[in-house]
């Protein structure tokens, strides 16, 4: 994209870049794009990655109750049904890394053009993100595959 | 042969050394560092055959392993596996000598590709 990328950008390509996780790397047929919301749901834990260039600044991130984290964790290691839970500190890599490798898609599908673009490690914190005046927000809720999650993009009002 | 897997994240390891076996590069040795500083160690000690590498790492990421790898003259398969692919980093990754860099999510089938001829 040659010129800033809108906040509705954004939010599509990061469900397009979770449809295409949801088939390679989770072994699920795809991802629904279920709907818009106004705020980030509670009781939630969250996974946020950075991207950031001189031509933006967002935050990407994706929240989902535990029992979801564990699901999105356990899909993408392609763990068997029978096998116990994982434990809070290896289901945080695990989200971590969703949101990490659905911010790389991003970034390429966005960001391409801009050269100065870079990508933080990704933040798992057991709890919400809430937004302030000093950005826009688009929270939507989708599936990937049979796991229901929420995506989150914050963008700086001056990228 | 040994192949080193180079990734912060202990689950992006196991996904690494879940798909190498997937590919059929199951008999291989693997051994694991969560940052470029580990990593060094390592393949210093270990003289690996391939390396695999995320680009984004704290303490020390993968392009600077790479270039402390050229810097020691220390001279094997190196290949980027990570998140970001842009045109720009793959030129990068390149110009410092990297075999491929993969994006993830990435299947058996593309480590095949990449790996056959490293490997064989």
């Amino acid at each position: 994209m040659s010129e800033a990328a809108s906040l509705e950008d954004w939010m599509n390509a990061a469900v397009a870049s979770a449809e295409e996780l949801a088939t390679v790397a989770l072994g699920f047929d795809g991802a629904t794009f279920v709907g818009k919301r106004e705020h980030m749901p509670s009781n939630v834990k969250s996974a946020l990655v950075a991207l950031v260039g001189d031509n933006a600044s967002v935050q990407l991130g994706l929240a989902g109750t535990d029992e979801v984290c564990q699901k999105l964790a356990r899909a993408l290691l392609a763990m068997n049904p029978e096998e116990a839970d994982l434990p809070d500190d290896d289901v945080a890599d695990a989200v971590g890394e969703v949101i990490n490798i659905v911010a790389g898609q991003v970034k390429r599908i966005i960001g391409g053009p801009d050269s100065t673009m870079k990508m933080g490690l990704p933040l798992f914190v057991h709890g919400r993100f809430e937004s302030s005046e000093q950005v826009e927000t688009a929270i939507a809720d989708i599936n990937i595959g049979p796991v229901p999650i929420t995506l989150l993009v914050l963008k700086n009002h001056s990228s | 042969m040994k192949i080193v897997v180079v990734d912060d994240s202990k689950t992006m390891r196991m996904i690494v050394k879940r798909t190498l076996r997937q590919a059929g590069f199951g008999d291989h040795e693997v051994l694991e560092a969560g940052n470029g500083i580990e990593a060094l160690e390592i393949i210093k000690s270990s003289t690996p055959n391939l390396i695999l590498c995320d680009w984004n790492m704290p303490e020390m990421n993968g392009l600077e392993l790479l270039q402390a790898l050229n810097s020691a003259g220390i001279k094997t398969n190196f290949g980027f596996v990570t998140s970001e692919g842009t045109p720009e980093m793959r030129q990068v990754a390149e110009e410092h000598g990297a075999l491929f860099l993969i994006s993830k999510p990435f299947s058996a089938e593309t480590f095949q590709e990449h790996f056959n001829s490293v490997l064989s």
